[in-house]
């Protein structure tokens, strides 16, 4: 499954040093903004939990001032795609502007989902600023209790 | 976003509890002369979690986010946990009684009204 982030840690010594270098780099980095890295041009990609339950999975994902219907959420081939825009509105010209961590603009975040996933079944759900995706396992791969008869 | 959170010692009765607050990120702006707009995104809080108080010259926002399913496991974690916690200084030419709230989408609106006599005037010259 592709859901974990991916981290060079092999053992190779050059490997060892730019991944060195790279947490040194991270230490003098300060984020404000949800990270930039990423194909597509939606650039943008909000926080996301994952999380595995018995018999489904939930993704949940921060998306704070976005209009419901500004979001678009599909599953193609096993690849979930939440994507959208976060729009603003500049009510007068002479605005000053004082402080501004806030991001806006398109974001879109992809995961490839694991094959047990029942694509029929998904189900999405906005509140209060929170996506939360629910994805149902499969019938014959969720888990079983097998109980042991006594002679 | 790891940067955002704290954790700070509280007391509660005699013991010291840690509590781990997030600071929401924030937009400030002067839409017109006199209005200034506080905007702080804080997902997951509902109406009834969330608490403003202005106490003196403070104004403090405090609001509790819904917690995570305690059960399943996480296979990635990236939103932070904890209780969103701001706290501004308020400086004297705002007026205390007029601040407006409104919550909306994961996002808390303060409208804050400068005090009329603080306001930008022109003083006429009357011509005797």
């Amino acid at each position: 499954m592709a859901l974990i982030r991916w981290y060079d840690r092999d053992l190779e010594p050059v490997g060892t040093f730019d991944w060195l270098q790279r947490q040194i780099n991270d230490l003098f980095d300060f984020p404000r903004f949800p990270e930039t890295q990423g194909l597509f041009d939606r650039r943008i990609s909000p926080a996301i939990d994952v999380i595995e339950h018995s018999d489904s999975f939930t993704v949940e994902c921060d998306l704070p001032g976005i209009d419901q219907k500004d979001i678009d959420i599909s599953i193609a081939s096993g690849v979930l795609t939440i994507k959208g825009e976060k729009k603003t509105e500049q009510k007068s010209e002479k605005r000053k502007v004082y402080k501004k961590e806030t991001w806006e603009g398109n974001f879109q975040r992809t995961i490839s989902l694991p094959s047990v996933v029942d694509a029929d079944k998904v189900e999405a759900s906005f509140n209060n600023g929170v996506l939360k995706i629910t994805l149902p396992k499969r019938e014959e791969a969720k888990t079983k209790r097998i109980e042991l008869k006594t002679k | 976003m790891a940067k955002e959170v704290k954790d700070v010692e509280v007391r509660k009765g005699r013991e010291k509890v840690q509590v781990r607050f997030i600071r929401p990120y924030c937009f400030i702006c002067e839409e017109e002369a006199g209005v200034v707009t506080l905007k702080l995104e804080m997902p997951g809080v509902a109406k009834d979690q969330l608490e403003i108080d202005v106490d003196g010259n403070e104004l403090q926002i405090t609001g509790k986010r819904e917690e995570g399913s305690s059960e399943g496991t996480y296979l990635m974690r990236e939103r932070p946990s904890g209780t969103f916690r701001q706290v501004y200084t308020l400086d004297d030419t705002i007026d205390r009684n007029r601040i407006e709230a409104n919550l909306e989408g994961g996002v808390l609106t303060l409208t804050l009204h400068r005090r009329e006599s603080e306001k930008p005037r022109k003083i006429t010259i009357k011509s005797s």
